[in-house]
């Protein structure tokens, strides 16, 4: 079971440094939300589950936290991805596509 | 790149880096933990809002948005629990937990702490104190610069023989390894201690090259210290400790440049010492003044320092390189120096650390502190003991909360850490308590032992070692509380751990199911203790009683005033026996000399025994005190002849008559009843191995004294003629004042021949008399604090298995209760029940006192052996009365509390199990 928590973790860290790289500063209901959106409400998750990749992420030092105002003016704790966040984003961005070209055409090659 | 690696498993991202920064970010959390969690839960909270205004935006009402939003974020205390988990060392964080909830636990029972924290001091005091003096002895270094790479000379014998001859060098030994060893850098010599005469007392100092002090890195507090150019012969200066300057000179400020007499030359004054320099020990006593190595003439005369045949140094140096080095560079100078051959030949000379004490490698040293840390070990682990018993029987009342959080899911081995937690707190707080109480334990042990010891030697150990903790002394501290700690909670851990689950929480009022045996181990445990402590207290308490009368003892002759006079007589025979003769003649002619006489052994000092021979029945009849005195001596010593006469004929007084006087003693034993004047007895009067039976007839009956110990009567005792051409001890009783007496004694020995004169040492009768005494006072003293000791840990033992016993079988209580069992009838059933283990112990220790008192008894038989209980009957009565009665109201007070809890408990909720 913690293999698969593993990957789910591992892959979520992914989409929280990717949302942050492409957003920029957001806090945590912000970030959750927009993982949300982008899966298309595939992944349902609790919002969170965010917070255990946050600290993972904030820990190696790949994002980091303030507290700042939102638009409501509320009090909120946003992250920005830090410059060794974007180099391990583009490091990991480019396993998952070449895996993803591993995979595809093996599956072709397997539907064949 | 692995499958494993681009999902993103954390192995993989893992680089060192990557490693060093998340564990600065733990350690980071680590410290500002709190902080970190209010800040988490702000941020929650705030999530929280914005989620509850997306659903109020939709529409819901706010108390239904406000479960959605909670419902939608998940748990917030699972969520904050996991952030505690992930943000800092989860090993760390739970045993600070644990530390916080042992102090709690400890605070709730004052009582139980209190006790705890007691015992284990007392355990581990009394090992850190033995740990201390063992390290201040043989372990630290002497208190100078770079101490731990001072070494001391040591050669080994091919005959194997040990003691402070391995540490004697010669000087051309000296020069040859100062000029000629790479691997020892700053060797220095010094001597054995030196005798000065100075004014009317003796001053012992050593002599040292002129590197000495320059080397250890001592400066002087005044003046100056000697300088290699000092060691001409020249040069006369001395150097002063701080301790003679402030006894023998008054601190005299102007001390530097001043002329100082010894030994007939005139010194002068360099400098002083500092206080904390206490000389490089090994014998371990402080000289009252250091001179150059070639002043020695002044000192020593008659010894050539320059042959090899003389060994009078040590040498001490600083290693350079490794101690195998050096030993084989040392033994191979040494073979070349080599002049002796047999069991007396060098075979090897090696580099000792330099301690205060030399030959602490000796074997039976080792075995000695061996022996007694084992006993003081032996001491803890009974503490240990007890207090696991304690434990157990506080962890009964916790039971329920136990069960409790096993069912919330805690791990076994979490419990058990976070009991053990407790148990090695308790260890550290009775380790601080123990270091204390080491402190102070230390230095009286330490005077205890030199001043038992100073009745046996001649010297003066009034050097007081460091005993302030070092870095040694705190390790073992710590080790000892961690493994104490261990010990006693490890136990009561696994047991608290493991009840059975489903019975404690149906309230079943079961305990841990532990097995008969169990108890009956803990019963022995009791018993033994409470033996020990009765056997202590009895054998303390006569050696109290015996010390006290000891103060009073009269040895038969006016101690105050008898004095042995000794000096070196030098090595040729006739020379020495006509010296003997004129030294005689001369001290009759001084005033000041009531008597003087020639005796082979000094009354309180030496003694030897042979067996007697009833000379017609040639019955053996034991063994007898024997002494040489010349026909003065009862004159000197003051002890009258009784009946008959003293040895007076021309033949007795050439030493040709064999004749005997007796003691009245020895006289009622051989022939009780009978006059024994013309009778016969024979005496073997050789001390080897071969006897040499002779006949004697006595002439005299002499009254009784205390030759031999000073506290009792000698059983027999027989004086024979002083022998012509033997080499005695000269014995004198002065008459008015003694200093005096005794300086015009030395005027008259210096008339005969001046070089005597630094040899020349008095031993005072009534010094050798008190040095007896104080053994006995000591041993009065120390046996005094075992045995408090031992009765503290039997009472603590009975308090800690009386509440186990107790608090087992409340449930049992409750029902007996239920049933209509009074009050004073479970008073009955417990006390019967925890003190039956302690009257077993009680009969066991009055046999082991018994045997003790049999054996100091049977130890009379021999003459010689002094009698330590100074007459105090052994097989006494009211003692034995008193020792027990203190046993018994000691065991009923450490019941009181368990018996209270017992006849306390109220049988509904003990039923009930609660």
């Amino acid at each position: 079971m913690s293999d698969k928590s593993d990957i789910l973790q591992g892959t979520l860290d992914l989409m929280v440094l990717q949302t942050l790289d492409a957003m920029g500063p957001l806090h945590g209901y912000g970030i959750a939300r927009r993982i949300e959106q982008i899966s298309e409400d595939v992944l349902q998750l609790n919002q969170g589950t965010i917070y255990a990749s946050l600290l993972r992420l904030q820990q190696r030092r790949w994002i980091s936290a303030s507290w700042g105002t939102s638009d409501n003016n509320r009090k909120a704790k946003y992250y920005a991805i830090t410059r060794a966040g974007r180099k391990q984003l583009a490091a990991q961005t480019q396993n998952w596509e070449r895996i993803a070209g591993v995979m595809g055409r093996l599956l072709r090659l397997a539907g064949q | 790149m692995s499958w494993a690696g681009c999902c993103g498993s954390r192995a993989n991202e893992m680089t060192i880096w990557s490693r060093v920064v998340v564990m600065l970010s733990r350690c980071r959390a680590l410290v500002l933990g709190r902080r970190l969690d209010h800040d988490f839960g702000d941020e929650l909270q705030a999530h929280l809002a914005m989620l509850t205004e997306e659903y109020v935006a939709r529409g819901l009402p706010a108390e239904e948005a406000q479960r959605r939003a909670a419902l939608r974020l998940g748990g917030v205390a699972q969520l904050e629990e996991q952030r505690r988990d992930g943000r800092s060392f989860p090993f760390l964080d739970a045993t600070l937990q644990d530390v916080r909830y042992a102090i709690r636990a400890c605070r709730r029972s004052p009582g139980f702490t209190a006790v705890a924290v007691l015992t284990l001091g007392i355990g581990i005091g009394v090992n850190t104190t033995v740990f201390t003096l063992y390290n201040a002895v043989a372990l630290r270094g002497l208190p100078v610069r770079n101490a731990a790479r001072l070494v001391r000379l040591e050669r080994s014998f091919q005959g194997g023989s040990r003691g402070d001859l391995q540490y004697a060098f010669s000087r051309d030994e000296y020069l040859e390894y100062r000029n000629h060893s790479r691997t020892l850098t700053g060797i220095i010599a010094v001597s054995w201690p030196v005798r000065a005469a100075h004014a009317d007392t003796v001053l012992s100092g050593q002599l040292v090259s002129g590197d000495y002090f320059s080397e250890l890195g001592i400066h002087a507090e005044v003046g100056r210290l000697l300088a290699p150019d000092d060691d001409r012969a020249d040069s006369a200066v001395v150097v002063l400790s701080a301790k003679s300057w402030q006894e023998r000179f008054a601190g005299d400020s102007t001390i530097v440049g001043k002329p100082v007499r010894l030994n007939d030359t005139f010194f002068t004054v360099a400098g002083v010492a500092p206080r904390g320099f206490i000389g490089t020990a090994n014998p371990p006593q402080t000289p009252d003044f250091w001179a150059p190595i070639g002043l020695q003439p002044a000192f020593v005369p008659g010894s050539d320092w320059s042959s090899p045949a003389v060994r009078p140094l040590q040498i001490l140096g600083r290693l350079s390189e490794a101690t195998a080095a050096a030993r084989s560079e040392l033994t191979l100078l040494a073979a070349g120096l080599e002049t002796r051959a047999g069991a007396e030949r060098t075979i090897a000379v090696t580099p000792e650390h330099a301690t205060l004490f030399g030959g602490t490698n000796d074997p039976r040293f080792v075995a000695l502190v061996a022996l007694t840390m084992a006993v003081v070990g032996l001491v803890l682990l009974i503490a240990c003991a007890n207090i696991s018993n304690m434990t157990l029987a506080r962890a009964a009342t916790r039971q329920r909360e136990i069960a409790v959080r096993l069912a919330m899911g805690a791990s076994r081995g979490r419990l058990v850490r976070q009991l053990l937690t407790e148990s090695l707190l308790l260890g550290g707080a009775g380790g601080v308590a123990g270091l204390a109480i080491s402190t102070w334990g230390g230095s009286w042990l330490w005077t205890g032992i030199t001043e038992a010891v100073q009745g046996y030697s001649n010297g003066d150990i009034a050097m007081v070692p460091q005993l302030n903790p070092d870095v040694r002394v705190f390790t073992y501290a710590l080790v000892v509380s961690v493994l104490a700690g261990i010990a006693f909670g490890l136990t009561p851990a696994l047991h608290a751990s493991r009840p059975d689950l489903t019975g404690a929480l149906k309230d079943d009022g079961h305990v841990f199911g532990l097995s008969v045996s169990h108890t009956a181990r803990r019963r022995m445990l009791i018993a033994g203790q409470v033996a020990a402590a009765l056997a202590l207290l009895f054998v303390s308490s006569l050696l109290s009683r015996s010390a006290g009368r000891s103060e009073g003892a009269d040895p038969g002759f006016p101690v105050a005033n008898l004095f042995s006079v000794t000096f070196n007589r030098g090595t040729d025979h006739d020379r020495a026996i006509d010296l003997q003769r004129r030294v005689l003649e001369r001290l009759r002619t001084v005033d000041a000399v009531g008597g003087a006489s020639l005796v082979q052994y000094v009354p309180l000092r030496g003694h030897w025994t042979t067996p007697i021979i009833d000379g017609e029945t040639l019955a053996v009849a034991g063994s007898s005190l024997v002494n040489y005195v010349s026909d003065t001596y009862f004159d000197t010593m003051g002890v009258p002849i009784e009946r008959g006469r003293g040895f007076d004929t021309a033949d007795e007084l050439a030493g040709h008559g064999n004749v005997a006087i007796i003691s009245a003693a020895t006289a009622r034993r051989l022939w009780p009843g009978v006059d024994p004047i013309g009778r016969r007895l024979k005496l073997s009067i050789s001390q080897r191995r071969a006897p040499d039976v002779q006949e004697f007839v006595v002439v005299g009956i002499a009254r009784d004294a205390h030759n031999a110990n000073v506290e009792r009567v000698d059983p027999m005792f027989v004086y024979l003629p002083a022998r012509p051409s033997v080499s005695y001890e000269v014995l004198v009783r002065t008459r008015g004042p003694r200093r005096a007496a005794l300086e015009s004694i030395r005027a008259g020995i210096g008339e005969i021949d001046r070089r005597l004169l630094p040899s020349l040492q008095f031993v005072g009768l009534e010094q050798l008399a008190h040095d007896q005494q104080i053994l006995s006072g000591t041993l009065a003293r120390l046996s005094a604090v075992l045995a408090t000791l031992a009765l503290l840990l039997a009472a603590i033992g009975i308090y800690g298995v009386m509440s186990f016993l107790v608090a087992q079988r409340i449930h049992e209580i409750g029902v007996r209760m239920a049933l209509g069992a009074r009050r004073a009838d479970v008073v009955r059933m417990t006390l019967a029940d925890g003190l039956r283990p302690v009257a077993l112990g009680g009969l066991c220790g009055l046999g082991v006192a018994l045997a003790v008192a049999a054996v100091a008894r049977a130890l009379l038989v021999a003459p010689e052996s002094p009698d330590l209980l100074f007459g105090v009957g052994a097989f006494d009565v009211s003692t034995f009365l008193i020792v027990c009665t203190v046993v018994t109201a000691a065991a009923i007070a450490a019941s009181i509390v368990p018996t209270y809890r017992a006849a306390s408990v109220d049988s509904m909720v003990a039923v009930r199990g609660d």
